[in-house]
This record gives C-alpha cells, structure tokens and sequence, in this order.
C-alpha cells in the first residue's frame, strides 16, 4: 500500500483485508482495506502494489456494490482466475468472500468486516495432542510406544531364536529395527520442515512406532483369530488388513507434512489401497482363481488356543469334491485360450 | 518342511537332445501288470501269422536249443547292424535337429522300436516336428509315429517309404527264456550323435522295488542310445535302452523286451498319427494311476515305529524311503524325518513327469524350545509346502479342516491341481500336522501326481486315515500331551 497515504487512513476504520496467500492456503501477508475502491498492480499509484511480473500496472480494481466485492479486471493481458473462471481484460465478476482467488501468479482473498466468520476449526488429532501437552510428555508418549515396539521386536525374536541365544542378537536387531524406524522418521521430519517449517520428528516417530506395532498386532492375531475360531479366511485376509494398516500409516505421515490437503491426502491414499487390492485380487483370480494368494493358513498354535470343533477326515474329503468343478473350469478356459493361440502349444 | 536336496535317484534318459535332457531316475516309469497281462494273451493268439511283427518273437523251445552264435560284441554288431537305426526329431520347418535317439527294425513288418520318450515331442506336436532315421547301414529316409506306450516308455514307428530291399529285423527273445545274473548282454546305439555303437556289459536281474518290471543292466549307456536294443548272446532282443545313472558307475536300465508284444500288434493295424495324441496319453495314464491306485491301496501302512503316534509310512514294494534327523544335542527342534518316493514316474513330455506317489513326515520334539517357540517352528514348518501349478496344470485349489482321526487333532489341508492337456488327470498334495502336544507334533504329506478325481479323493481318505493316536506308558512317551 502507498505508505504516503496510509497515515491519512490509519483514523478511518478498516472495513476489509485483502490477503496475499502461499500454496497451502496460509496468510502471507495482510493488507487492510478503509475504502472502496482499491485498485491493485505493479504500479505505485495502485492501491495494493504487487511485485509480481505477471500483473498490468493497474491489473485489478475491487468495488462494493450493493453489498457484494465486485472484481474488475483493467488492461491486463493475464486476466484472474476466480474458481475454475477465468476473467479477461475489462471482465467484471463477484467475488465470495470466502474463495481465494488468483491474479498473475498471487493468490488473494478478501475479508469484509461485515462478514459473518467461520466457524473455529478443530485442530487435526496430532495437532490437538501436540498443542495440548508439553514437549516432555510428547516424548513420554514416544517413549512409551518405543517401548511397545521394542517388546513386539524382542518377541519375534524370542520365539525365531534357539534356547541359549546370545544377547547380542536380540540386541542387535533390535538396535538395528529401531535405528531404521528413527531413519524413516527422520525422512518424513524433513517433509515437514520443508512444507511446515518445522521438523516434526517427535510426532513422526509417534506415528512410525504406534503403526509399526499396529501392524504387528493384525499380522499376529488375524492368523491367530483364524486359528482359534477355525476361519481360514482371517489367516487368508490378514495381508489385505496388513496393508490397509500400512496406507493408513502412510495417510497418517502426509497429513502430518501437508495437513491442510488432510482430504486430498485421504481420497488419494485410500484410493490407492482399493486399487492395489483390487489388482492383488485380479492377479489372484488371473493366477489361480482364487481371491487371496494364502492357499491355506498355515499359523499352528498350541493345543489349548483352538476352539473350534473337529471334524471327521471325511468332512475334508466331502468338501473337496467342490473343487472339481472349479478345476475342470480353469482346465477348459485354458483350453479356450489355447485354441485362441494355436501357435503356443507347448 | 525343512526342504532337503535328494539326488540319490537322478538319472537321465538316452535321448540326445540339443541341450542335455537331465531328469530324475524317477521319471522312467513302465506299464501296469494288467496291460502286461493283455499282451499275453494277444501274443498267444497271434502267433501264427508268420509276416505279423510278432513272428518277431521267437519260440521259447527254440531259444532253449544252443546255437552257434558268437557272443563277441564285434559279431553281434555286425548281424545287428543293418536293423540299428538313428531317430531323430526335427522341427517341421527348418529341418533342424531337436532331439536324438536309437531305434531298432524288428520283426518282417518293418516296423522299428524306440522309446516314447524319443518321440514325444512328434506324438504331442506333429505339426511342429517330424521324424526320421539314419540307418548304421547308411539308409536314410522319413518315419511315420504308430503307437507308443507311454508307461513302459515305447514306441514303434516306421518308414514312410519301405526300405528296399526289405530289411528282416531283430527277433524279441521269447518272456519264458529267463536270464541268469551275469549273462553278458550288448547294447546297441547311437550315443551323443557320435556314431553306431556297441556296449558289453551285464545282466543284473530288474531293479528292486520298482513298479513296473525294469532290467538292471552294467554297462555304459549315454545319452543318443535311447531306443537301442540290448541283445543277448545269441542275438535276440532282450530289452530296450532307456536311462542310465548319473551318480553312479556302469548302472543303466532297459525296458524289458516283454513290453513289446502288445505294442507291436497294435502298430501292425494303426495308422500314423498326425493330431497331437493327448488323447491316446490320457488313456493310457488314465489305465496307469488306476493300476498305480489299487495296488497302492491294497497294501497297509507301515510302522513309521513312534510310541504314540500312528503315522502313514508305505511299504517298500514300489517305493523306497530315505530317512534323516536333525544334528545330535540341537539347542532346538529336533526332528526325524522319513521320505519316501516311487523310483519311477511315467514322461509325458520335456517338462512334465507324472503318474507316480511319495509319502513324507517328520517327527518333531520341540521339548527344548517351549510350546509358543515350537508352535512358531511348527508354523513355519507347515508354511514351508509348495502345492500345484506350474505351466502344464492349474493352479492348486485347497480345502482345509480342523480333523480328528482315531484320538488324534490335525490340521489337513487337501489340494489339487489339473492337467490342462490331460483332461480328467489331478495332482494331489495333503498336508497334515497333528495338534494333540504343546511341544511335539507330526507334519507329513502326500503327493499324487496324475490320478483321476475319485482316485486322488480315496487317495487322500486313505492317507489322512493312517494317522492316529495311542497314548503311550509316561516313560515312553516322548510328547507331552496338551491339557485342555
């Protein structure tokens, strides 16, 4: 703003602000508005001067009329975008007050003191914690996840390893498991400074240890569940579960660096999901007609944890005779698709 | 399992291909003793007919009359040496050769024995390859594929133009002339496409425990000599060569000339084949896991000599069984494994054998690891299986059950995969592993290859029921049953 004219106005009272705002929608700067009109380009004699090569001297003249922030567009060969229109030189159109909008390459958006505010916006989950609890019980709440991680790692390795294992292979592992998981988070407390300003290691490494032991637990007790109850298809989902704990876990650190694309992020992670499970499955069926590739669930527990009933061998007999028709088919599609083929016969 | 690398049995069969055709002594498999019944009779009523191929077989009294042959190799060569022929299969196209083997005239009818698996490749695709021979005489010319027996491995072709002039072939020693062990017998052949040859070597009786008759012949067979003829001293047929040892000396197996008779009667009406025979293999796989079924199912179980668990272990008429154990004093699971395979498997083609079982288990105490780490080396065990698929059957469908059977909890899972080509033909695997102990259990598994549906169903029936469960004196047991 012309600061020559600015102390005469400073008595006035501000009836708007027009904010300049960065990619993420964050307000860079604020500039108060006392009177309508307010002319805005790259000359000095604008109202809101820009320093943006893509604006006309005079590129823009904001109005009220009737109560509403008109946009005029003078003599600019860019024009505005204004939501998905786009305005040309001399063009006219009204503004939302909520909706930014873009000339040159600067996004702006006007405030009117008239009108009505936004509701306040609660803060995202990590954001509400962070804000919420001190730095020391931030790292208490990692610590205690660490914790939990280290005891799932030290568990695999218990029951992988031979009686009279040295402490230096759990120690090891272990040391090596955690240093990976501090790796990965360290790599996303880098998005965060770059996108936030801020290296957010602590709820990254939050994050990374809660979903890693999260994924522990569902990698275990889905076979198990499978096992105690007799459903093989819990033994045979649990990769698919696995994964969707994985995408979570990968929503969870990119909300965390862009948090203001939380539903972009949502809608494009979980659409990745459905698309690699729908291929998994596609390439299942393609490969053995089946929808998961498991054939069979392996997971053997002791004794005491299966619940359910057995059944005579001629049950498992009985149920095999389903297959033949399912066989025979897979036999004549690969007839068809021979006979599509002739030159491949071998 | 714990996966084991076993090449005790592997063998090769004495085609020449372009690439050196390697394959498990298991993969040689002959016919079923009904099919061998049914050549009996034919011959016994076909015995007459003086220009039939069967005039081939000379009469057991004259094979008893001494005669003035020589048993040199030198001479025998030289009688043999107009009816030794080179089989070669050539790609249809550009009449380069995919394979070699030997073959022999036999008989007034001019017709020449090889082995099926010398001819494969022209039985499954005739529009692709095609035969022909090179005589040690020099007589070159094209075959015509009549029939084979893919069980015993044979096959009988002929030339598409008769040779003149005509050429009297190799006369088949009689069934009832039995040889005695160290008779000297010559093998005959065209080994590694070097040129004709001959090998002395011995008569060492059939090969134990095998499912189909198979001559154990001393002598160095190499590959190119398949469908040669092994004669004995007086010049007959007694066997036609086969496959031979790679991890052993001099050990070589013919086909025993007996197998010959039905096949030769059945060329003698046949017309060449010029579709690809999935059909005719079918059947006679079809006759073969049949035969391969009963017999199986006919015998009991044996001991596998555990104090409390009842495990399937064959006998060791058809089949041998190799053990093995983990190291003394393991910190860990300790296990005793059993292993046991059919030495004989039926070829179909380059990369696929079948129509043949093997049984395995293994014995586990896991008393020094605790139920949770034995029951994840269990796991781990029970994941380590691969069942089905491969390029020439389905993918492997599985059903799987929690079962009991006589006092005993297990996990069985029952999968099966089909032959694309050999419609009506499955491979089966059952997988079982006991769940009656916190610290010890049995895996074991079952594989049928090439059994029809019902078959391969009864199969499994059979097996899963040689599991079972007797609770032995406290001081004998060795698992510690889990308290439930």
């Amino acid at each position: 703003m012309d600061a020559s004219t600015e102390d005469s106005r400073h008595s006035d009272t501000r009836i708007a602000l027009i904010e300049r705002l960065d990619r993420d929608g964050h307000v860079l700067q604020s500039l108060p508005v006392y009177r309508w009109p307010v002319t805005i380009g790259r000359a000095f004699e604008a109202d809101v001067v820009l320093d943006d090569p893509h604006l006309a001297p005079l590129h823009a003249t904001l109005d009220e009329v009737d109560g509403q922030v008109n946009l005029s567009l003078g003599q600019t060969l860019n024009g505005a975008m204004v939501g998905t229109q786009h305005l040309a030189a001399g063009q006219t159109t009204a503004l939302d007050g909520a909706q930014p909008w873009r000339v040159g390459v600067t996004r702006l958006r006007v405030r009117r003191a008239s009108d009505a505010l936004a509701p306040e916006l609660p803060l995202a989950h990590h954001l509400a914690f962070m804000s919420s609890v001190s730095p020391s019980a931030t790292w208490r709440v990692v610590l205690m996840w660490a914790v939990a991680a280290v005891l799932c790692i030290l568990a695999e390795l218990w029951l992988d390893s031979e009686p009279g294992a040295s402490v230096k292979t759990y120690f090891s592992a272990t040391l090596g498991l955690m240093a990976a998981m501090g790796v990965w988070s360290l790599l996303w407390a880098l998005g965060s400074k770059l996108f936030q300003g801020r290296l957010d290691f602590a709820g990254h490494a939050r994050l990374a240890l809660r979903y890693g032991v999260i994924w522990s637990a569902v990698m275990v007790a889905m076979p198990l569940a499978g096992f105690m109850t007799g459903w093989s298809v819990l033994s045979h989902a649990a990769d698919a579960v696995g994964a969707g704990v994985m995408c979570l876990w990968l929503w969870s650190h990119l909300v965390l660096v862009l948090p203001g694309h939380r539903r972009g992020l949502q809608v494009g992670v979980a659409s990745l999901y459905l698309c690699g499970l729908g291929l998994n499955v596609w390439f299942n069926e393609e490969k053995t007609g089946q929808v998961f590739a498991e054939l069979y669930a392996p997971t053997l527990m002791p004794p005491a944890w299966h619940l359910a009933s057995r059944q005579p061998t001629a049950a498992l007999i009985q149920d095999a005779h389903a297959m033949r028709a399912s066989l025979d088919k897979q036999v004549r599609e690969a007839e068809d698709d021979e006979a599509a083929e002739p030159a491949d016969e071998e | 399992m714990v996966q084991m690398n076993d090449d005790r049995r592997s063998a090769v069969f004495l085609t020449k291909p372009h690439w050196v055709q390697a394959v498990r002594r298991s993969a040689v498999v002959w016919a079923c003793g009904l099919a061998a019944a049914s050549v009996h009779a034919a011959t016994t009523g076909l015995a007459d007919a003086s220009d039939s191929p069967l005039a081939a077989v000379a009469p057991a009294e004259a094979a008893s009359a001494p005669k003035p042959v020589s048993s040199s190799a030198q001479q025998l060569y030289e009688q043999a040496r107009h009816q030794l022929v080179q089989v070669r299969t050539l790609l249809s196209g550009q009449g380069s050769q995919s394979t070699v083997g030997s073959g022999f005239f036999v008989g007034n009818g001019g017709l020449i024995v090889t082995n099926y698996h010398v001819v494969s490749q022209v039985a499954l695709q005739p529009q692709r390859y095609r035969l022909t021979y090179a005589g040690a005489d020099g007589r070159e010319g094209a075959l015509d594929l009549l029939a084979f027996d893919a069980a015993h491995d044979l096959a009988v072709v002929r030339p598409v133009e008769a040779p003149r002039p005509a050429i009297a072939g190799l006369t088949v020693r009689p069934r009832l002339a039995a040889m005695d062990k160290g008779e000297r017998i010559y093998s005959l052949g065209n080994p590694l496409d070097v040129g004709f040859a001959v090998v002395e070597g011995t008569y060492n009786g059939l090969v134990e425990r095998d499912f189909y008759p198979t001559i154990f012949f001393s002598g160095s067979l190499n590959p190119g000599m398949s469908g040669g003829p092994a004669l004995d001293s007086q010049g007959q047929v007694m066997g036609v060569n086969v496959a031979t040892r790679l991890d052993g000396q001099q050990v070589s197996f013919l086909v025993p000339s007996d197998f010959l008779q039905d096949l030769l009667a059945r060329a003698t009406k046949a017309v060449p084949i010029r579709q690809p025979a999935y059909a005719e293999l079918t059947h006679q796989l079809m006759v073969h896991q049949d035969g391969l079924t009963k017999r199986f199912m006919a015998q009991s179980w044996r001991s596998a000599g555990h104090p409390s668990y009842r495990i399937p272990v064959p006998q060791e008429t058809f089949m041998r069984c190799w053990g093995s154990s983990s190291q003394p004093h393991a910190k860990g699971l300790e296990f005793e494994r059993s292993d046991c395979n059919m030495n004989q498997s039926v070829f179909v083609s380059g990369g696929l054998n079948t129509g043949n079982l093997s049984v395995r288990h293994e014995i586990y105490d896991g008393s020094k690891l605790g139920a949770w780490r034995f029951a994840r080396q269990h796991s781990l065990s029970f994941r380590n299986e691969f069942v089905g698929g491969g390029r020439q059957r389905t993918a492997a469908q599985c059903s799987e059950r929690f079962v009991q059977h006589d006092g005993l909890d297990m996990r069985a899972v029952l999968c099966m995969s089909a032959y694309k080509k050999l419609p009506g033909l499955y491979d089966l695997s059952v997988l079982v592993a006991t769940l009656n102990a916190d610290t010890a259990g049995v895996q074991g598994r079952f594989d049928a290859r090439g059994v029809g549906f019902d078959n391969a169903l009864k199969l499994a029936d059979f097996y899963l029921k040689g599991y079972g469960w007797t609770p032995a004196p406290k001081t004998a047991a060795t698992a510690t049953p889990a308290s439930r």
